[in-house]
């Protein structure tokens, strides 16, 4: 009689994979119950049932008791009962509870990281009983393609890996408490204070990350420029123009500059020094999931979050490897050769690979960071079919790295001309790629943008075409982007390469965070303020990162586990107190936040007639025009009304007109300087302003 | 608590909360840096930073009000502190 023997999977997409892979025949029949999709493959004597998660069937809720802070009590229960968004998620429990009677082993053939051990361990305990768990076996791998799932199933570990499974415990507990805990004194604390009620997250990772961008956003709130004076002068060539720099970057005078210009006006260049470098530029090591974020933010412009969707679709796909690794490295157990011939048959990478598949030894240029699950992410070679515009992209990015990783280093010429004007020293550099190396099958991807000089020799005369003294502003630091943010957060040790992308999104869900470079709004800004007065514990780098460092110890057996929620326990306890006892002033300050955000954007200030309205940013539906209006006007009491400029942006600045009262406004315009004045057509000070400026 | 003047927010001392502070002060270090190299007068700065894009919207904040209070004589007419 053939056994049975139940296989648990993530998702359905991998489910079907699993089973078509392990099949014999590699034609295992599927079915379907309730919607709920599963497969029976024939694996020498065994039936193999195959079924699948979706992701998480189990979630961490309150034991009992009501919606107030704080909650320490908690239970696993499945996902259905604590949300009603996952209702789909009964059937698979019940179904899979099914599938399970009467079968004689089981195998984990989740994604194999913290969160894919996790699934299949609650499922087996809550689903399939507490045996199922004993007798339950491992399949490790990192791509979904045949060969590899046959060799994870014959390689099977003889159990659960248990540490890996209590880490990923771990973390969703004490994420859920600080989550649960935060989020609830945040909205009482306004609910309370003023009765109105708005759900306010806080996650123990998002405290930190929204510190990050308030920070950022103080230093160019607060930012005052300096000036200082670039001086550059033109030559020619031969026919084309090049600029010479001065040896001194910046000037910090204004005299001085206007000076250097004066002795060097008109005069003639001695090249007094040539020197050329070579430089290697080693090849880029193959991606990490952070990196894959990254490059696909500056290069595609799609954010962490799309990247990893393409890349986990990728993944099911069998086209890629794991995405969620940390690992820099290609390990020698990958055939990189048979992955070549894989992609020698795909278009527009033939002539690289088969280039490579020619050299007797194929070496990859090895990053430093490691995982110990998997390697970096990196074609199977397995031939994509039609593929959707941000997958095929992404799956470009990812070919092109991985033979680039392969590849020669490129080599650099720079070469520095010095050049004596009348005393002051300059500048003439330029450089072009003597080996194009990997550069070239990272060609998309790569910008050389080095100037060509011309052959040049010692003592030759250059006539200086112009000279001039630019006066340049110092800049505030950049704002944060999700490629620059997502890096802070990597170097910073906060959140792992699963769920920063998550956290990222939350905050601009939140209303915390907008912009494509991000800024903190008001309400982000106030609520990290409530925490910083409060509990500034939950905002510092240090009490995250430790947590982070505790969760590791659990998975390599250093840390003891129940320890870790003490401790989230003992931190929690009394920053809640405090919370509970500043509730009012918490609250207050919140609500006047977000009234403020209610209101942003139309609001400009008091109105100067009635005194008692404000004057709002109004869109005629008649003309489609903006205009600012009295908030009175619709009770019949004020009828005060401005015309506004109808290109840019206009921001309130919640001053008045010192000369008539009105609000005063600046508008935001692309390549032009603000533009502050008063909303008031009529007011005096408009002889200085010049409405011709702009468009009323 | 005492509010700030230009913002409302809780928690000022000497008429600004600690944003405003913050670029008040910066508003002093940088004119040190913009009177060496351009000698202007303490209100031709803050006029010209004013014009900036590169200024931040809490220190043209208290640019505008260190002006208005000069222009209602408010202030010394030198109100560089
Ligand atoms: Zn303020």
């Amino acid at each position: 009689m053939t056994e049975r023997v139940l296989v648990v999977c993530e998702k359905p997409t991998a489910a079907s994979r699993v089973a078509q892979a392990l099949d014999d025949d590699g034609a295992p029949e599927s079915f379907s119950e309730r919607g709920v999709p599963y497969h029976v493959a024939r694996r020498g004597k065994l039936d193999l049932i195959v079924v699948s998660a979706l992701g998480h069937l189990f979630f961490v809720a309150q034991k009992g008791g009501k919606w107030t802070y704080p909650i320490f009590d908690y239970e696993w229960v499945p996902s259905h009962v604590a949300d009603k968004k996952m209702a789909r998620t009964r059937r698979f429990v019940e179904v899979i509870g099914k599938l399970s009677l009467g079968v004689g082993g089981y195998v984990s053939a989740c994604d194999y990281d913290m969160e894919g051990s996790l699934i299949g361990y609650m499922i087996l305990r809550h689903v399939c009983g507490e045996e199922s768990v004993a007798k339950a076996r491992r399949m490790r791998f990192s791509t979904l393609t045949d060969r590899d799932l046959n060799h994870a199933w014959d390689e099977m570990s003889d159990s659960l890996d248990f540490p890996l499974i209590e880490a990923g415990r771990i973390r969703h507990e004490v994420d859920w408490l600080f989550g649960i805990n935060l989020t609830r004194a945040l909205t009482l604390a306004v609910k309370n204070a003023t009765g109105f009620y708005k759900v306010l997250s806080v996650g123990r990772v998002q405290g930190p990350t929204l510190n990050f961008i308030k920070e950022r956003e103080v230093e160019i709130q607060t930012f005052v420029p300096t000036p200082f004076w670039l001086i550059k002068a033109e030559v020619r060539l031969g026919r084309k123009k090049f600029a010479l720099e001065h040896e001194a970057s910046r000037i910090h005078s204004d005299s001085k500059a206007e000076k250097i210009v004066a002795e060097c006006e008109g005069k003639e260049g001695d090249l007094k020094e040539l020197e050329t470098a070579r430089t290697e530029l080693p090849p880029l090591p193959p991606f990490s999931l952070g990196d894959l974020q990254r490059e696909a933010y500056y290069k595609l412009r799609y954010s962490p979050r799309t990247t990893l969707r393409a890349a986990e679709r990728l993944y099911l796909g069998a086209l890629i490897s794991y995405p969620r690794t940390s690992s820099q490295r290609l390990p020698p157990s990958i055939d990189l050769r048979r992955i070549l011939e894989g992609l020698r048959e795909q278009k527009g990478y033939a002539d690289f690979a088969s280039r490579l598949l020619g050299k007797s030894s194929l070496r990859p240029w090895q990053g430093k960071k490691d995982d110990p699950a998997h390697p970096a992410i990196h074609p199977t070679g397995k031939k994509p079919g039609r593929l959707e515009k941000v997958d095929a992209r992404v799956y470009d990015l990812i070919c092109r790295r991985f033979m680039a990783s392969l590849e020669r280093s490129a080599v650099r010429e720079s070469t520095r001309a010095t050049v004596d004007v009348n005393g002051h020293v300059f500048h003439l550099k330029g450089s072009r790629l003597v080996e194009e190396g990997w550069t070239e099958v990272y060609g998309p991807y790569f910008r050389d943008n080095g100037v060509v000089l011309p052959a040049l020799k010692i003592g030759r005369k250059i006539p200086i075409r112009k000279v001039e003294a630019p006066r340049r502003l110092t800049r505030p630091p950049p704002r944060l982007n999700p490629g620059s943010l997502l890096a802070l957060m990597e170097r910073e040790g906060i959140g792992t390469k699963a769920t920063r992308s998550d956290i990222i999104d939350t905050m601009f869900k939140r209303g915390y965070v907008d912009g494509r470079e991000i800024g903190v709004t008001d309400l982000g800004l106030t609520v990290v303020e409530s925490l910083d007065r409060i509990v500034p514990e939950i905002l510092s780098v240090g009490m995250t990162r430790k947590l982070e460092e505790d969760i590791e110890g659990i998975r390599t057996g250093e840390t003891n586990a129940d320890a870790v929620v003490e401790e989230a326990i003992r931190v929690l306890g009394p920053a809640l107190s405090g919370f509970k006892l500043n509730e009012e002033s918490i609250g207050t300050a919140i609500n006047e936040a977000l009234l403020r955000a209610s209101r942003k954007g139309v609001t400009l200030g008091a109105c100067p007639v009635c005194e008692t309205g404000e004057i709002q940013i109004i869109t005629s539906k008649q003309t489609g025009k903006r205009f600012a209006g009295c908030t009175n006007y619709f009770q019949g009491s004020c009828d005060a009304s401005y015309p506004l400029p109808q290109k840019g942006k206009i921001q309130a600045t919640g001053r008045k007109c010192s000369v008539c009262g009105a609000p005063r406004i600046t508008v935001l315009r692309r390549r032009r300087r603000p533009w502050d004045l008063c909303i008031n057509i009529g007011c005096p000070s408009k002889k200085k302003e010049n409405p011709a400026d702009g468009q009323m | 608590m005492a509010r700030c003047s230009l913002c409302h927010r809780e928690g000022s001392e000497g008429g600004y909360c600690g944003y405003h502070r913050d670029a008040h002060a910066n508003l002093v270090a940088a004119y040190e840096a913009w009177r060496k190299s351009t000698e202007l007068s303490w209100n031709a700065f803050l006029e010209e930073v004013i014009q900036t894009k590169e200024v931040g919207g809490w220190a043209r904040d208290v640019a505008h009000d260190l002006l208005s209070n000069d222009q209602w004589g408010n202030k010394s007419s030198n109100n560089f502190p």
